[in-house]
């Protein structure tokens, strides 16, 4: 998403004065020479500087980008596919703990594959065979515990 | 010599030999997918490795960047399309090669020059890494201080778009490291009385966010019509290579050298490295006249040097601890998180690891013919993968993956966020690698600069007070005058056609 350098300039800028904010509520050293204090102060400065000066000189460069509507974004199409990404591990994050990893990544397998226009019959498929697949392998040969629900504790 | 043995006994073990396998066939195939990069390939392999022995972890990212290098050459030549930016250098000669019948030569000698390439940088690593490592054995946490310093510096200047905002990328993740408690008094920084954020970012989550997520978004703002079929190869693909090979060696020689030497650099890699050696072949050749109408020369130079500088970009990761490039940086993460820190004490605690680094590189260099033959002739029906497929399947891959390595649904909202960040970031021509070295590098900077605080009772003197403190202090404050002296060169010149014809 092309942005114009004042805004992503600016928003730098603000959380380099953010970080240098907050390190001031973090305690004094005491009798050291430097505290927790010091680095967050220090980048945060040096941040907030550098953001300033590339919004700065997009605001007095002639030619300068304004927000533009790029092809891409007169799509919808492709505006679902690229927030599927975000929106699918989002479900995750908040479902599998409820459901489990099967029934939720193969529904984000799946959805993600209908945006990225492919047929329903492949996409059904790909979701059932790549979370079964990955749950198998995280499961059984690297032992991690995944989020598990109703289908996995049957599976056992 | 002993401790060779070992390492080769230890890495021809069936476990490591079948991991180095897979991972070959892995990064082949991400390699030789267009849009699948080699450094997302190692991320995404960072949390599987988190679960093997040291050994058999770098054996795995070593095999499958040096896979993916070479397999990014495959679709530049049959479809003109890099399949990795470092093949981007040659991907018109490779194209213009295959136009004219001889697609054969053209990978044929992607293929063998890379791998010699990648040798030669391995000898060159052998040699100059425990020589390094025995003088660093000397520095002191200032000298520390200095080179992780410096290699920040150079990751801002030499990265791709406006050192500025190479700049402000790097400052981001230097903030995301001093997230957690901190290194002085264990005071929680940043945590915003979240118990989750108490012991940082996980590194792992933030990579394949920067790496996977926010190209998996990229890649979806260009979803096109389906990729056209490649011709299948013709006639062998080693038949006139060692001829090739010979006619040019001189570019192989010097490719080699220079991709190691830029590799070496902090901050380079092998993209840059390719770019730098193409236009150097083509600076030196007899016939620069060729070059871009399918010559083979340039190619032959490009190809040995960049995979030379995924080699060489280990000599200051392994020897100091700063990485060379993004690929190095995750190794680092990965050798961090098993609690092995990267330095010159490595090289006299664990010889075994690092014999072990120097076979795995050798074997995964001479792996590349082979499997690199079958990967060219797999690359049709790799290319017809359906990216409908593909895509959703690396998306749960991440998004387990991010989960695994600390069990932690609060990992996954940590690459959710980077990967989102990433992406807007990257398309404003903010790079992400200065802010991965930073989140990598953050917390060295911080400990040795107040190690050496507490050492001088708060005097900044003790940065220059010995010699190759000095030294480093000096090039270090040099890095970052050039930009500035550039810019005053700049504005004079633009200044003085000015003067002039108002003077007359």
């Amino acid at each position: 998403m092309r942005l114009p350098d004042t805004v992503t300039g600016l928003a730098f800028a603000l959380l380099g004065i953010a970080a240098v904010l907050v390190a001031r509520g973090f305690p004094a050293p005491g009798g050291q020479a430097v505290g927790p204090a010091l680095f967050p102060t220090i980048v945060g400065t040096i941040m907030a500087a550098a953001g300033l000066i590339v919004a700065g000189r997009a605001l007095f460069d002639r030619n300068r980008r304004a927000l533009r509507i790029e092809d891409w974004m007169r799509r919808p199409g492709t505006l679902v596919a690229i927030a599927i990404v975000p929106a699918g591990i989002a479900t995750y994050a908040l479902l599998a703990p409820l459901v489990g990893t099967i029934v939720v990544g193969a529904a984000v397998v799946f959805a993600m594959a209908l945006a990225w226009r492919e047929r329903v019959g492949a996409a059904l498929l790909a979701g059932a065979v790549a979370s079964v697949a990955l749950y198998a392998f995280f499961v059984m040969a690297l032992r991690v515990p995944l989020p598990a629900g109703p289908i996995e504790l049957w599976f056992q | 010599m002993t401790t060779f043995w070992d390492a080769l006994h230890v890495v021809l073990s069936p476990e490591i030999a079948a991991v180095m396998f897979l991972a070959a066939v892995f990064g082949l195939f991400v390699g030789a997918t267009p849009g699948l990069t080699a450094t997302m390939a190692t991320a995404l392999l960072v949390p599987i490795t988190f679960f093997m022995p040291p050994v058999a972890a770098i054996g795995a990212i070593v095999t499958c960047s040096a896979m993916a290098i070479f397999a990014g050459d495959i679709p530049a030549a049959l479809l003109r399309i890099p399949g990795t930016p470092a093949s981007a250098a040659y991907t018109d000669e490779t194209f213009a090669l295959n136009r004219k019948g001889r697609l054969d030569l053209a990978l044929g000698t992607n293929m063998t020059a890379s791998a010699l390439g990648g040798i030669f940088g391995t000898i060159v690593l052998v040699f100059a890494a425990p020589q390094l490592a025995d003088f660093a054995l000397s520095f002191s946490s200032v000298e520390y201080f200095w080179l992780a310093l410096l290699g920040l510096s150079c990751a801002t200047l030499v990265s791709i778009g406006s050192p500025l905002k190479g700049i402000v990328s790097l400052c981001f993740g230097l903030l995301l490291s001093m997230i957690g408690l901190d290194v002085v008094m264990g005071f929680p920084r940043f945590t915003f009385g979240s118990m989750d954020l108490q012991g940082g970012v996980s590194l792992i989550a933030v990579l394949i966010g920067a790496f996977a997520v926010a190209e998996l978004m990229r890649k979806a703002t260009n979803l096109g019509r389906p990729l056209p079929v490649p011709p299948p190869i013709r006639g062998s693909i080693l038949k006139g290579q060692a001829r090739v090979l010979w006619q040019h060696r001189k570019g192989l020689a010097r490719g080699s050298v220079l991709g190691t030497l830029i590799g070496a650099l902090p901050g380079a890699g092998a993209d840059i490295a390719a770019w730098i050696s193409y236009a150097v072949a083509k600076r030196f050749s007899r016939t620069p006249e060729k070059f871009g109408t399918g010559h083979v020369e340039g190619v032959v130079e490009a190809s040995a040097s960049n995979n030379a500088a995924l080699s060489g970009a280990y000599i200051p990761a392994l020897v100091f601890g700063i990485p060379g490039d993004s690929i190095t940086a995750i190794v680092i993460g990965v050798l961090l998180i098993k609690g092995l820190t990267p330095g010159p004490t490595v090289f006299t605690s664990s010889p075994d690891l690092i014999a072990a680094v120097y076979v795995v590189f050798f074997l995964a260099n001479f792996l590349m013919v082979p499997l690199g033959i079958a990967a060219i002739h797999l690359g049709r029906r790799i290319l017809m993968i359906r990216p409908g497929v593909l895509y959703p399947l690396i998306l749960l891959f991440c998004v387990i993956g991010a989960f695994a390595t600390n069990n932690a649904v609060f990992d996954v909202w940590v690459m959710l966020v980077i990967g989102v960040v990433v992406w807007i970031m990257e398309a404003n021509g903010y790079a992400a690698a200065p802010m991965v070295l930073g989140l990598v590098l953050g917390r060295v900077v911080e400990e040795t600069f107040v190690n050496s605080m507490i050492k001088s009772n708060g005097s900044l003197l003790i940065f220059f007070e010995r010699p190759l403190s000095a030294v480093l202090g000096v090039v270090t404050l040099l890095v970052w005058a050039y930009p500035v002296v550039v810019l005053l060169c700049r504005n004079l010149r633009h200044a003085s056609p000015d003067t002039s014809s108002r003077a007359s």
